[in-house]
């Protein structure tokens, strides 16, 4: 048992392949930042549409939504890279196949932007009717209002939530390397496959994403409370 | 709709049962979840000593990928 837990905590191997195991961590830090950058985006754009006054554009909202948050990860990623580059290619006539990177990316981002979407909706629902009421009275037009009113206090509240997001987003990266992106996780298994020391190289990655995770969700929330506190009374 | 009938209607055993193996883990991991963070929830208010152990509990499954999880859990602890 002690010469089991040793084995596992043991660091050499890890530490071995750290050139290969880095450039595979990085590639977890690619496909988490892209596909936030398209949450983010997608998200906002969806939460927009379920505020909108014109009901079908509220529908489109809640359809994207629903779609995205009630698809699994997983089950999306697959379908992704095997299925959309098919039916995309029905519909324009030719040949079409993913990298495994954008299919990653495509499919996060839209998962996540389902997410995103009730966050920016919950915060824009949060503001007092009042206050765009008041925009208006000034004859603001409706975009100024958005982007001067609305959105800068959005941004503040939803910020615990959207770290609990990043944080999910960044432990869903993971699951990218089913679809052979050489992440950390794919680059873990191919070394296990070489060295068939398993013990060492899960445990290494398990404590290396708990570190990341752990020390990059407490340092964002510390910093977004204190902004937080600095702008918004 | 020949091929769905063909891959998704002929096939409907071998999905169901997938699905029956889903919802199986489902209800057990759903159990244990809750009888385990509540004891986790407990010793983490109420028994002093093994606070730390509790948070250091905690915080590691909080913060570790599920997929991670699965292959660590899958691999090492055997």
């Amino acid at each position: 048992m002690s010469g089991a837990l040793a084995e596992a905590l043991n660091p050499a191997v890890f530490w071995e392949y750290r050139a290969i195991l880095l450039k595979g961590l990085a590639f977890n830090f690619y496909v988490f930042a892209a596909a936030a950058a398209a949450a983010l985006i997608l998200g906002l754009g969806a939460a927009l549409l379920r505020v909108n006054r014109w009901r079908p554009l509220r529908w489109a909202g809640t359809l994207h939504v629903e779609i995205f948050r009630n698809a699994p990860d997983y089950v999306m990623v697959v379908w992704v890279h095997f299925v959309l580059p098919l039916l995309l290619g029905l519909a324009i006539g030719r040949r079409l196949e993913f990298p495994p990177f954008l299919s990653a990316v495509i499919a996060l981002g839209l998962v996540y932007s389902g997410y995103f979407a009730e966050t920016f909706r919950a915060g824009i629902q949060s503001i007092p009717l009042g206050q765009i009421e008041a925009g208006r009275a000034c004859g603001m037009p409706e975009r100024l209002i958005l982007w001067r009113i609305i959105l800068p206090q959005v941004v503040r509240r939803m910020m615990p939530e959207a770290v609990n997001q990043f944080v999910s987003l960044f432990k869903a990266t993971t699951i990218v390397s089913l679809i052979a992106v050489p992440d950390l996780m794919y680059q873990v298994s191919m070394v296990t496959q070489q060295e068939m020391r398993p013990l060492p190289l899960y445990t290494g990655a398990a404590l290396t994403y708990f570190a990341i995770i752990f020390l990059a969700s407490s340092l964002v929330r510390a910093l977004a409370e204190r902004w937080r506190q600095k702008v918004y009374a | 709709m020949g091929n769905w009938e063909r891959m998704v209607w002929n096939q409907r055993h071998l999905l169901l049962d997938g699905l029956v193996v889903t919802l199986e883990i489902c209800l057990i991991a759903f159990a244990a979840a809750i009888v385990g963070g509540l004891v986790l929830c407990l010793v983490r208010l109420y028994v002093r000593p093994l606070r730390p152990v509790a948070i250091a509990l905690i915080e590691f499954f909080r913060a570790t990928p599920i997929f991670v999880q699965l292959l660590w859990v899958n691999y090492v602890w055997p």
